[in-house]
């Protein structure tokens, strides 16, 4: 052992590290929702015709539990619609891996709510997209808000840590201070939001979901103003970056995070169309390293530089290419 | 008294309650009354500490350990944290490593540096200076409980 480094404290480096620190797993593209915005797409019958089996989700699983890959969450679509849902939270939570589950909260029942926290979840994150049952509506085609405060009354009423994800649009962005307060009011110890993304069924709807450029300030002029109100008490997150801005940052500074789809395909970031690995064939470690390489492809930073040029190409982000993989 | 303080008091003794004197120092800016202070105090309190019977029962033994939503993986340049809360990383050296691994075997609070003192040489003191300074840092940031 040497002692001469400092214990500190930093960024770590991707490349350093032996394996991912997190794992975002799109365990479904099926939905019980088709929301306005949707960066996958998601929606009744839109499950991948090759999503993994049971058996080889597990597998994956087991892929994570033994590379100690610290916090995994499952989303989708909706995640609880998959039928082997709570033997995979067992699974990857009994291997020791932090759990978050990223849903739209129709499915939390008490029973579930429950078993969530019996499987030792980490975190249950509820889109929340507005203060009122008329914009979050409009927003989560099928969905009911009520039904989703419900939801979230139910992973209180269970002790499951709650966080609440909220995604601006033309008619819920100026709500965005009663959602904060609607959150913590609920009982959320996170609130995260954004911009927009020009991508998924955004790029449809956009005419009637994408805020107005001007509205930004004050949306983020007040989250601003609710990080001080209620520090201490929930933790308030917001990227003022663009799309563009993010991904010039990750090409500088990729993170340690897979983005892992319903086939096993993996995804170097949500917002590039970039796979480097499948993990129905490919060990993790063989993914991790195709990671590394991936990021370093001209063909990522081609992309990202054309971006800047012609915005409309993220609307291709399904039409995926491989990348530093097979 | 900040949330924070009221946090910590409520670790020590597991009360989750305002006397008199402490409601009347809570937050009075913010103009809230007894048991609204009390009821968030509840909330935070049910929140944070969610995993608090461990952490008691860890207490009454004199011995430390990660905080629930703390999770730790060696790696070949020493270690990293992950705060899944905050979903924060943390890159520690191979000192710091030592350290956390002490932990992680149940290393009791009074004696955790002159165990890493009998495995280490460490003619200089510095490795024990920074393992003593880490770990204060770690029990600010709520990385560990005591």
């Amino acid at each position: 052992m040497t002692t001469e480094t400092a214990a500190h404290n930093e960024e770590t480096a991707t490349s350093d590290l032996g394996a991912p620190l997190y794992v975002a797993w799109q365990i479904t593209n099926e939905c019980n929702l088709a929301c306005l915005h949707c960066i996958e797409e998601s929606g009744p019958g839109k499950a991948f015709k090759d999503e993994l089996t049971t058996e080889e989700a597990y597998a994956v699983i087991d892929q994570l539990v033994k590379a100690e890959v610290p916090y995994v969450s499952f989303s989708g679509g909706e995640p609880m619609v998959r039928p082997d849902f709570f033997g995979m939270v067992e699974r990857i939570t009994k291997g020791g891996v932090g759990l978050k589950i990223e849903t739209n909260g129709h499915y939390l029942t008490p029973e579930n709510c429950k078993k969530l926290k019996d499987l030792g979840v980490k975190a249950v994150q509820v889109s929340l997209d507005g203060a009122s049952p008329a914009s979050f509506n409009k927003m989560r085609v099928h969905g009911r808000f009520d039904a989703a405060l419900e939801g979230i009354k139910n992973l209180r009423e269970a002790q499951v840590p709650i966080e609440i994800n909220f995604v601006p649009a033309k008619f819920n962005i100026h709500e965005i201070g009663a959602a904060v307060d609607l959150a913590h009011k609920i009982g959320a110890y996170s609130f995260y939001t954004g911009k927009l993304m020009f991508t998924g069924n955004a790029v449809r709807t956009w005419g009637i979901t994408a805020p107005d450029e001007a509205d930004y300030p004050q949306f983020f002029a007040t989250l601003k103003e609710k990080t001080e109100e209620y520090k201490g008490r929930m933790r308030v997150y917001f990227h003022e970056m663009g799309l563009l801005d993010e991904l010039r940052y990750r090409l500088e500074n990729p993170a340690a995070l897979f983005i892992v789809l319903p086939n096993g395909k993996v995804k170097l970031i949500n917002a590039l169309p970039f796979t480097c690995g499948d993990l129905r064939t490919d060990t993790l470690g063989q993914v991790w390293s195709q990671f590394q390489t991936a990021w370093k492809s001209p063909r990522v930073s081609t992309f990202i530089d054309r971006l800047a040029e012609d915005p409309s190409i993220v609307s291709r982000l399904h039409q995926w290419e491989e990348v530093g993989g097979k | 008294m900040s949330y924070e303080a009221l946090i910590k008091k409520a670790w020590s003794s597991g009360a989750y309650t305002l006397d008199e004197a402490e409601a009347g120092k809570a937050d009075p800016a913010a103009a809230l009354s007894r048991r609204a202070v009390r009821l968030e105090m509840e909330q935070i309190a049910q929140r944070e500490t969610w995993d608090v019977a461990s952490c008691f029962s860890a207490h009454k033994e004199g011995i430390m350990k990660l905080a629930p939503f703390v999770k730790f993986r060696e790696e070949k340049f020493g270690a990293v944290l992950f705060e899944t809360r905050s979903e924060k990383v943390y890159t520690l050296s191979p000192t710091g490593a030592a350290v956390v691994r002490e932990i992680v075997a149940g290393a009791d609070s009074n004696n955790l540096v002159d165990k890493l003192k009998a495995k280490f040489d460490d003619p200089s003191g510095k490795m024990a200076g920074e393992a003593t300074s880490f770990l204060a840092q770690l029990k600010e940031k709520g990385l560990i409980v005591e």
